[in-house]
């Protein structure tokens, strides 16, 4: 297998049910069969194929997760082209700079987000519209724009459309998806990953924990998240089915310890936030959470009561911490032992590396350390990235020569770690200013570029405040420009206008000046004691 | 003060980050992206503490839609005790 067509083909090869991809919703169920699955995404591939779309292009995907938009990213990898995940539920501002630092030569929308279309196609124009909806629709919708229209189709006319029989494969060095990610700069940054690296870490997944094609796999996460790497690939890759879970069913825990028993699911992968709601919602013991024998969980650090209580609930099941950032997809994992004693307080780990993957830590010195010592993760191994689109300078950063001095490239993952005596790595933090909010992953730079996009401010700082045991959350002090005194519900709202909700601050504080550091920068160590201070008494 | 209204008023304050410009009642509420899962819960409690319907142990991604929906659901569960 070197490329995510072949997995999934071989996947098609393999399936016994025949079923690829099911969205259950209270007025029924909409499903794809492997053979409807492939059939319309070849369709597909082939109208970008002739409108002059594939190897190294980009294909922007503005939908709601469905069946059909499972079905669009594998038509463009189809196509050889590289798909990008918009997030649906973002405000077109923060979309619009991902569509245009791509560059996308095609876009596929789905009905709800026609309406934004032409505030998303401000000042650029894909050369091709697919529309999850009806043909007059789509067409009003681009009918509005004030220059440079796409050619449009519908995804069902495309869907059908005879498959072109030089249609290219894709080769394992070609891009297959961008992720963008929180940006320190104000504006996202894409993740490049290829066929081989996407691969590497889906045969990763399905060699080491065994999914079968009897596996009904759960995809919780939206596709822009990397989550959805192995929901989607692991799956199909396995012949097995993937069980797509919207915004709002994947919010509602006591619905989920309901459903998930009887949508049958067997391999469970989330972000901790929504595990630890449905061990409060109740229930989780009584159903043991149906038929699931693995549960996976990533993106931010599970405190070890709330683990402890779902480890008790679940007995029987494995329980992996997957570790990494979205550029290594994961590069180490934890398998939960058994029992997690209640004099067990010390964090979970993140456990070792990945079989196919190599990590080493690294202290401020660039010294190899070992056992006990804290230090920088770097990483190496096929699962890598290619490198974050547009911006060679913040790739050669973090993809280096091997400093160790041998042969080839390493990562450096930016997250402070020690190497137990066991073998398994403790997380200890970051370098830098990312942080966590309910497993998504925040610059605070974004969200102080945002505030000072405000024509009333100066300066802005955003500042972590803790939250549980291990994320944050945020919130904000500005200095207003002389004279001018912005409302804090004023700021919220224009954030909300630019960033993804988590990334709003809960409050904003106005003040007269920053306290300041010896060099002259705002000291946001002194900010966050204010806060905390604050919030104390 | 009709569910609906009650309902929008307080999602307008207290929950999004942008209430200044209302809440529709047919608007997607996690759809639009202006609701997340910590406002979703703060809804919870609202409508329990206001109502004395717990909607989570009943409820369904549908009736978490929109305010008309969440409004259906709060009438809906009064009606069945």
């Amino acid at each position: 297998m070197t490329t995510l067509v072949d997995l999934v083909e071989g996947g098609a090869s393999r399936t016994r049910s025949g079923k690829a991809a099911v969205r259950a919703g209270e007025r029924g169920e909409t499903e794809l069969t492997y053979a409807g699955l492939l059939a319309g995404a070849r369709g597909i591939a082939s109208m970008l194929h002739r409108t002059g779309i594939g190897r190294g292009d980009r294909v922007g995907l503005w939908m709601d997760k469905s069946p059909a938009s499972v079905q669009a990213i594998l038509a463009i990898l189809f196509a050889g082209a590289a798909y990008v995940p918009l997030d649906p539920r973002s405000p077109w501002r923060r979309c619009r700079a991902i569509c245009l630092d791509c560059g996308m030569s095609a876009l596929v929308a789905d009905r709800p987000h026609l309406q934004a279309l032409p505030d998303l196609l401000e000042g650029w124009s894909p050369r091709l519209l697919l529309a999850d909806a009806g043909l007059e629709e789509a067409l009003s919708s681009v009918a509005r724009l004030p220059a440079g229209r796409p050619e449009v189709r519908t995804l069902d006319e495309a869907a059908a459309s005879p498959v072109a029989r030089d249609l290219p494969r894709p080769g394992a060095d070609d891009l297959a998806y961008i992720l963008y990610t929180s940006g320190s700069t104000g504006t996202p940054k894409g993740v490049v990953h290829t066929h081989r690296s996407g691969v590497a870490f889906t045969t990763w997944i399905l060699e080491r924990f065994g999914i079968r094609e009897d596996d009904v796999f759960s995809s919780h996460a939206p596709f822009h998240f990397d989550l959805s790497i192995s929901d989607l690939y692991a799956s199909l890759g396995a012949g097995a089915t993937v069980h797509l879970i919207g915004a709002t069913e994947g919010m509602l825990a006591a619905y989920l310890v309901r459903q998930v028993p009887l949508w049958g699911i067997t391999v469970w992968y989330s972000v901790p936030s929504i595990l630890m709601a449905m061990i409060d919602a109740g229930g989780l013991e009584r159903t043991g959470f149906g038929r699931v024998r693995t549960l996976f969980f990533a993106g931010e650090v599970f405190p070890t009561p709330q683990l402890r209580r779902l480890r008790r609930a679940l007995p029987g099941v494995g329980l992996f911490n997957l570790f990494g950032p979205t550029e290594t997809n994961v590069c180490t994992y934890y398998e939960v032992p058994p029992d997690l004693p209640d004099d067990w307080t010390a964090p979970i780990s993140i456990g070792r590396a990945c079989e196919h993957m190599e990590t080493f830590v690294l202290d401020d010195e660039g010294r190899t350390v070992g056992e006990g010592v804290e230090g920088t993760l770097w990483a190496r191994g096929d699962n890598l990235m290619q490198g974050y689109w547009n911006d060679a300078e913040r790739t050669a950063a973090s993809l280096r020569p091997d400093p160790r001095g041998r042969p080839g490239t390493a990562y450096c993952t930016g997250d402070r770690v020690v190497l137990q005596a066991d073998g398994n790595y403790e997380f200890r933090g970051r370098r830098d200013h990312m942080i966590k909010v309910r497993g998504h992953r925040v610059e605070l730079g974004e969200v102080e570029c945002a505030l000072v996009a405000h024509p009333e401010v100066l300066e802005a700082v955003a500042i972590p405040l803790p939250d549980g045991l291990a994320g944050h959350r945020i919130v904000a002090a500005v200095v207003a420009r002389a004279g001018l005194r912005p409302q804090p519900g004023e700021l919220r709202a224009f954030c909300a206008q630019r960033l993804p909700i988590y990334m709003v601050p809960e409050t904003v504080e106005v003040r007269e000046a920053f306290p300041r550091t010896s060099t002259g920068k705002a000291d946001r160590q002194a900010l966050l004691r204010g806060w905390t201070a604050g919030e104390g008494s | 003060m009709s569910i609906e209204s009650d309902l929008q008023a307080f999602i307008a304050s207290e929950v999004v980050a942008d209430g200044a410009s209302g809440v529709g009642l047919e608007e997607p509420l996690v759809r639009s992206g202006r609701i997340d899962s910590m406002g979703l819960l703060q809804i919870l409690g609202f409508v329990q503490q206001r109502y004395g319907v717990d909607l989570s142990a009943t409820g369904g991604p549908s009736d978490f839609e929109t305010v008309a929906s969440l409004a259906a659901a709060i009438r809906r569960s009064r009606g069945d005790r």
